[in-house]
């Protein structure tokens, strides 16, 4: 599997739980700041609207609340739109096929619905390239629907064990076509 | 007739407005927010104790859906 600094130019969908870890005093610095390398390689982030209201939700005032909000004024949002409602609706029927009755979270059906688009800049012409998804919740998002394109380790302090394990998956299209042939009355 | 061949149009242009997979968005972004996000995002720093409370927060069982 490739290592982050092999991804160059693509639209990156942050996963809630990459923001909240990001936002850890230290992380970004042990973890070798994968994200400012990221956009060094022309990788442009984004976030869902709903990983906003993840953040926000109960919150109390205060400082960690204001800087968030600066966070998600700052970042390229991408709105929980009728399309995105209808991709979720999509997942979920796929998602029920291959995960046997496990429950999903709504926010990680929301957000996979969301990088399934494909994010294309209003002056850019051409094919527009597949969205990756950045998250350490692999185990959210089904390997038969997600591929693992790039991972990054982060180690602990003392270099002994790692301590999280950060993705790039890339929505796997070609099992819902193979799916779709096989299957045509699934649908 | 009219009426019913109509009403089954419109029938069918909302079931395919609902069922379709939508594959493309046009996005405004830029490169330069993304690196004053992450700026912002490093400068927040979050104790151990708080980011496990967020953690915890957005993965508890009130946010799953069972689907069977």
């Amino acid at each position: 599997m490739n290592s982050f600094n092999r991804i160059k130019g693509r639209n990156i969908l942050i996963d809630t739980n990459v923001i909240i870890n990001y936002s850890k005093e230290g992380f970004a610095k042990r973890s070798g700041e994968f994200l400012e390398e990221l956009i060094k390689n022309d990788n442009i982030l984004y976030v869902s609207h709903f990983t906003g209201f993840e953040l926000l939700r109960d919150q109390d005032e205060g400082e960690i609340k204001d800087k968030y909000i600066k966070f998600l004024n700052e970042v390229n949002n991408i709105e929980v739109s009728f399309n995105v409602i209808k991709n979720s609706v999509l997942l979920s029927t796929d998602y029920r096929k291959i995960l046997n009755g496990k429950k999903v979270d709504l926010g990680d059906l929301l957000v996979g619905a969301t990088a399934i688009l494909k994010f294309r800049k209003k002056e850019k012409r051409g094919v527009s390239k597949k969205t990756l998804l950045l998250t350490e919740n692999r185990q959210h998002f089904p390997e038969l629907l997600w591929k693992s394109i790039a991972c990054h380790p982060v180690f602990s302090d003392n270099n002994e064990k790692v301590i999280n394990i950060f993705y790039l998956l890339e929505f796997n299209t070609s099992y819902i076509q193979r799916l779709k042939k096989e299957y045509p009355e699934l649908r | 007739m009219r009426k019913v061949k109509k009403e089954i149009n419109r029938e069918t242009k909302d079931i395919r407005k609902w069922s379709d997979a939508q594959e493309e968005i046009t996005v405004s972004s830029s490169l330069n927010s993304s690196k004053r996000a992450v700026k912002i995002l490093t400068g927040i720093n979050l104790q151990e104790d708080q980011a496990e409370k967020l953690l915890d927060r957005n993965n508890t069982e009130e946010t799953k859906l069972q689907l069977v």
